[in-house]
């Protein structure tokens, strides 16, 4: 029987790596939420005519290995920070008071290659520790309620490389002592369902980088504060990658390839109607007609007036559901379609935080 | 002060206390507000002189989530509004506005998400969410003093974060 308790078990996250594929040595923080522990998936081809196959050492039929690995974030910041990686483009932080601004854009269409970043599984700054590199996120998933504590769940899932091919075997990878974590997000808040605003609006206008402020809607015409109409909002992105497809052959069957394929969001409401003041669903959010959506956090201040924040906004989506029954139920699920705007982007998000965290954030 | 059982009451009381234009003070609706159950359990008082009091103090506590490296942990504030009043029907107004008053400075101080945070300090625990729970208002009765005394219990749940 063991002795040692689980919970030495940290988790340390780079904040970018300068080459892909290869493992940071230096953290960025040290993650606070709960992660599954990580465990290889093996691939096995047989078809020895198939392009790769063979290739590692004389008979192999070893294709392709991988880690994957899910997060679920605790602290504000982590969201930012695996936010900036799923839409893989993301803006030097600018400074405001004694806050961090963040803005997290989707790729380009010209440019999808995602930035990766590795973790170390352990107990710290120790050789002994796991590192995997060349991680990219490809899903998340944020559900944010009334009831319980109303701390959001936020999920973020992908793969990343765990072995590294040395002469037909596979190894663990040799660094696997990082720094230890600069940022101490410890005392960060929650997102807490409590502390979020929704609104929604005809459109979204030129909500672009640094546009966006932290308190208050950054919709354009019509905006309307439906905060205390929504029961529950559910998000989700996906990437379009599958980690098969990422571990090509003719890269020792490691994660080589850190393209996205075509990006999909996904957005549902759950809302509450206010019969006896005549708000009801179908009027405030119209079947077939395209709105913009919002859903702003606003938590404790970081100093004197800059709140801890998130943002996200939808500028372009679409409520498909039919008809509804105006006296019964009392709420009502809203499945939304999310389109790209005129410039090809679905969904964009902005935080502020204490520290800078986005992958291509100032580590001091 | 240290997010402990008596900290989160103390800290809890101290920010009732300072709502200074409404709850707490001499014309005000509470003029006693107490984290300490010793002053609850034997309340002097002169009953010539309407007196409101509110006691609290933390009775349950349980570890909600056990993290790596972090727990969430939930103390219940167990709250009881005490009227020494001969007016009945103002001692019920008087001490069910002081309910509502706390209430609604829970609920405020969550949503603005200062929570608590200038009324404690400890360097490795936040509060993270407090929920105002039920109330009960048993009928007014006479304590073994024969001063009549009219009480509302409530309870106040506190979500703390504490790491290594």
């Amino acid at each position: 029987m063991s002795t040692e308790s689980r919970k030495k078990d940290r988790i340390f996250f780079s904040f970018k790596e300068d080459t892909a594929g290869t493992p940071d040595t230096t953290c960025f923080f040290e993650g606070n939420g709960e992660m599954t522990p990580p465990e290889s998936e093996y691939q096995f081809e047989s078809n020895y005519g198939k392009l790769g196959s063979g290739e590692h050492g004389k008979g192999s039929e070893l294709q392709a290995v991988w880690t994957p690995f899910s997060y679920k974030c605790k602290r504000l910041s982590e969201i930012a920070y695996f936010m900036s990686f799923f839409q893989g483009k993301s803006y030097t932080p600018g400074s405001v008071g004694s806050g961090e601004q963040h803005e997290f854009l989707p790729l380009p269409v010209s440019s999808r290659v995602l930035p990766t970043f590795s973790f170390q599984y352990g107990i710290g700054g120790n050789s002994e520790n796991i590192v995997f590199s060349g991680c990219v996120i490809n899903e998340f998933n944020i559900t944010l309620a009334a009831g319980g504590n109303g701390i959001i769940d936020a999920t973020f899932s992908g793969w990343g490389n765990k072995h590294r091919l040395n002469e037909g075997l596979f190894i663990l990878n040799a660094d696997g002592s990082m720094n230890t974590g600069t940022y101490d997000i410890t005392s960060e808040p929650y997102i807490n369902f409590k502390c979020c605003h929704f609104y929604k609006a005809d459109s979204a206008d030129y909500i672009r980088e640094n546009s966006a402020t932290f308190t208050g809607d950054n919709l354009g015409a019509n905006v309307v504060d439906i905060s205390t109409l929504v029961n529950s909002i559910t998000m989700t992105g996906n990437n379009g990658m599958t980690a098969e497809d990422k571990a090509r052959a003719g890269g020792c069957g490691i994660i080589n390839d850190w393209q996205r394929g075509d990006r999909q969001y996904t957005l549902e409401l759950n809302m509450r109607k206010d019969i006896q003041n005549g708000i009801v669903t179908n009027t405030l959010i119209q079947t077939n007609k395209k709105l913009a959506i919002e859903c702003l956090f606003e938590g404790k201040i970081i100093g004197s007036t800059d709140p801890y924040a998130m943002d996200w906004i939808f500028p372009v989506v679409q409520c498909n559901s039919g008809a509804e029954d105006d006296g019964s139920p009392i709420s009502k699920t809203i499945p939304f379609s999310v389109f790209q705007d005129s410039i090809g982007i679905a969904m964009e998000c902005f935080a502020q935080t204490k520290v800078e965290v986005a992958y291509n954030g100032i580590k001091v | 002060m240290a997010l402990d059982r008596i900290g989160i009451a103390t800290s809890f009381a101290n920010m009732l206390k300072a709502d200074t234009s409404t709850l707490y003070g001499s014309n005000k609706l509470l003029q006693i507000i107490d984290p300490n159950p010793v002053n609850f359990s034997n309340a002097k008082v002169n009953a010539k002189r309407a007196q409101y009091g509110l006691y609290l103090w933390v009775n349950d506590e349980t570890t909600n989530v056990c993290r790596s490296q972090n727990t969430d942990e939930i103390f219940t504030i167990n709250m009881r509004f005490e009227a020494i009043e001969m007016d009945i029907l103002a001692a019920i107004t008087n001490i069910d506005h002081a309910y509502e008053r706390v209430k609604l400075l829970a609920n405020t101080q969550m949503w603005n998400g200062l929570i608590l945070s200038q009324y404690y300090s400890d360097s490795n625990a936040q509060i993270i969410n407090i929920d105002v729970l039920a109330s009960g208002f048993p009928p007014p009765k006479k304590n073994e003093n024969s001063i009549i005394v009219t009480e509302i219990e409530s309870a106040i749940q506190i979500e703390i974060n504490r790491w290594r």
